[in-house]
């Protein structure tokens, strides 16, 4: 397995007594778990919640992580798993008395009212993907194209630099120049 | 299911074709597979709804819930002699209910005096979605069957009007499968979540009109309240440089504000055929502490904006997105 | 001071292994944060934060709970963190914030379209019509640091904004 995979540096780090990497996990994955939870939680303002309540059960069973698959598959059962135990947890109704059990389709919609979602969020969040968009939009088109093979295709560097026909050294650098010209805008829309 | 229910009629069709020592036993199942499977299309569904919220006598027992409000209410329609009569009432809470009827709608409320309002629009719970014109909405929304359930005691089925673009919500209507009426709605974002629904809780179906409503429908409406009409211009110095897709200018004055006596302001009204949206256009500044200002309840939204020295209101239920757009794009007539 | 932004994009795309870097990130709030926006970037061009608020960050509940639950195996609701950690304020104030948006001080939808008695007699009064109250909210509260508004200013304000309000329940009924 790669030693540079950042996500066993963290485990082995806090398997060794190192609490605080567990933080880097949670700064990594907690918007892929708020995520995967959009499509289980209702309501939109149980998300940080239920996301909290992944994050602890990942640290309490880490000792258990054995390595033998991706860490992040293992972080999607763990979210899958509590969400579905979140939504026994918060079903009031009776079960469908469903007619047409012959029906495979049979379309129930979701019962309840799903919250508002907040609308200053939805405003804050379009206003974030509109930035980094237009940031990237207006990248020379090397960097463009090594940031988008990195997030979007999940390429590696040695694959990158093949595809462009560079040093891995300018790959290294072009992402990491595609990255601060955006941080540059996303900085300040993220600080109160 | 549609692919599937193609595949099987294929199917037969083609054992029918390839093997007629089979014919005899075949044509009976290949029939039947076929008479049970040509479903209806979406759209065929959502015109015999439009049909039967115009033609039917019914009482519907519903409940409308936007966040956690829930109000129950009741809706009896009936017609009489081509004229439809619709009785709406809410029954919680202090007695307020209303009646439209030939042209007008009169509000009665418990310790206030009665007084309708001119209109040919039916303003029932459903009017919005049902009365659609969803042959020429198909430039705007796709047309889909979800599947069957069952609301209020009834077999329906679900259909979702799909936005074509962000401008504009999403909705599900479950239909009663035996009359066609609505028994549910849902407004739907470009998140899926719902942000209002109305659900039918008892639909009662008859054939002759609810013998109460058609007498109310003899006695005299109250007196018409005239909204107060400005004289200033009746031409806001305002344009909107972008409209929504689908969208079209319905009413375009200056009034004034009915609650205070305040001085005219710019109106400007949408509509797309569902929706209705609210501008009003004021050179007086309300004091915000940001630019922009927010409220939503349900699919409501109302949006604030300030720029310069101008604040531009807008209310309706739309996305913040469709308003912010509307906002920015007002300018003023040279 | 060495600059250890490229190291951190490095180790975000596992090209990198160096325990000094981890260490400084750990140890620098500034580099954390920058390390999830590094990490918020790829999550957005992968649509990954649609229907997101992107305003909460729950590392620093989550990891005063694990504090927490080392100590005294007890989990810590996320809306009270109560440890000494200074970066958990801002936590809190966003939540704040959030329950005000939601809360909307005291601004009134129309339901409905009721008029009161005195209206009608005199046509040219204008009508006062019924309301209910938008979110059952009570009364206004503000925690927000931006400039204070006055008491009258907000209420002035609601008023206006009910105003067009109920305009525009009005203008619904009386469309063409």
């Amino acid at each position: 397995m790669n030693e540079r995979e950042l996500d066993l540096q963290l485990i082995q780090r806090i398997q060794n007594g190192e609490q605080q990497a567990f933080a880097l996990l949670v700064r990594k994955y907690q918007t892929r778990v708020a995520n995967i939870l959009t499509r289980y939680v209702r309501s939109s303002g149980d998300i940080p919640d239920v996301s909290q309540e992944v994050f602890i059960k990942v640290y309490k069973s880490l000792p258990n992580f054995r390595g033998d698959s991706a860490f992040y598959t293992w972080l999607f059962r763990i979210t899958v798993n509590t969400a579905k135990n979140y939504l026994t947890s918060q079903s009031r109704r009776p079960p469908a008395s469903d007619i047409d059990a012959e029906e495979a389709d049979s379309y129930d919609g979701s019962g309840a009212l799903k919250d508002d979602a907040n609308p200053e969020a939805i405003l804050h969040s379009q206003e974030v993907k509109q930035v980094i968009l237009k940031v990237i939009g207006d990248l020379p088109d090397e960097l463009k194209s090594a940031i988008t093979l990195r997030e979007l295709e999940g390429m590696s560097y040695d694959e990158i630099a093949q595809i462009e026909n560079c040093p891995i050294g300018t790959v290294r650098s072009r992402i990491f120049r595609a990255r601060e010209a955006i941080d540059k805008q996303l900085k300040p829309l993220l600080e109160n | 299911m549609k692919h599937r229910s193609f595949l099987v009629v294929l199917f037969s069709v083609i054992v029918f074709l390839v093997s007629p020592q089979l014919l005899a036993s075949q044509e009976e199942t290949s029939q039947q597979t076929i008479t049970k499977q040509v479903q209806p299309s979406a759209l065929t569904y959502l015109k015999k709804m439009k049909q039967a919220y115009k033609e039917l006598n019914y009482e519907l027992l519903y409940l409308n819930t936007a966040q956690n409000q829930i109000e129950p209410k009741q809706l009896i329609h009936g017609v009489l002699d081509g004229q439809r009569i619709a009785y709406f009432s809410y029954l919680n809470g202090g007695i307020r209910e209303s009646l439209q009827f030939d042209g007008k709608i009169s509000y009665y409320q418990q310790g206030n005096q009665a007084y309708s309002l001119v209109t040919n629009r039916d303003h029932s719970v459903f009017a919005n979605i049902a009365n659609f014109d969803f042959d020429s909405g198909n430039k705007n929304y796709e047309y889909l069957i979800l599947g069957k359930s069952r609301i209020a005691g009834k077999k329906s089925i679900a259909i979702r009007m799909t936005s074509k673009d962000m401008y504009r919500y999403s909705y599900i209507i479950w239909l009663d499968l035996g009359s066609y009426l609505p028994l549910r709605l849902e407004t739907i974002n470009k998140s899926n979540l719902i942000l209002e629904q109305t659900m039918v809780v008892s639909l009662n179906v008859t054939e002759s009109i609810n013998p109460w409503i058609k007498r109310m429908s003899d006695q005299k409406a109250p007196d018409v309240l005239h909204l107060p009409k400005t004289t200033v211009k009746d031409v806001a110095p305002w344009e909107l440089t972008w409209l929504p897709p689908g969208f079209k200018i319905i009413k375009d004055d200056q009034h004034k504000l009915m609650v205070h006596d305040t001085d005219p302001i710019s109106y400007i009204m949408l509509n797309d055929g569902i929706v209705s949206v609210s501008i009003y256009i004021s050179t007086k500044m309300t004091n915000l502490t940001k630019q922009q200002n927010i409220i939503q309840r349900g699919g409501t939204l109302l949006y604030t904006k300030q720029q310069g020295n101008v604040e531009v209101n807008v209310i309706g239920e739309i996305p913040l997105l469709t308003a912010e757009k509307i906002a920015s794009s007002i300018k003023a007539v040279k | 001071m060495k600059e250890y932004s490229q190291d951190i994009s490095t180790l975000i795309d596992n090209e990198l292994h160096d325990d000094m870097v981890i260490k400084h990130i750990l140890d620098d709030t500034e580099s954390q944060k920058q390390f999830s926006r590094y990490q918020l970037i790829g999550d957005v061009m992968r649509d990954e934060s649609e229907g997101l608020d992107l305003r909460i960050d729950i590392t620093d509940s989550v990891m005063a709970a694990i504090v927490n639950e080392t100590q005294d195996n007890k989990i810590v609701p996320i809306a009270t963190p109560e440890k000494v950690e200074s970066n958990v304020v801002p936590f809190m104030k966003r939540f704040g914030q959030y329950a005000i948006a939601a809360s909307v001080a005291g601004v009134v939808v129309v339901s409905s379209l009721m008029i009161n008695q005195n209206a009608v007699t005199d046509p040219s009064v204008t009508p006062v019509l019924n309301t209910v109250p938008f979110g059952g909210a009570a009364a206004p509260v503000s925690l927000q640091a931006t400039p204070v508004q006055t008491k009258s200013g907000i209420k002035e304000r609601n008023e206006h904004l009910e105003a067009l309000l109920k305009d525009h329940q009005l203008q619904l009924q009386v469309q063409p």
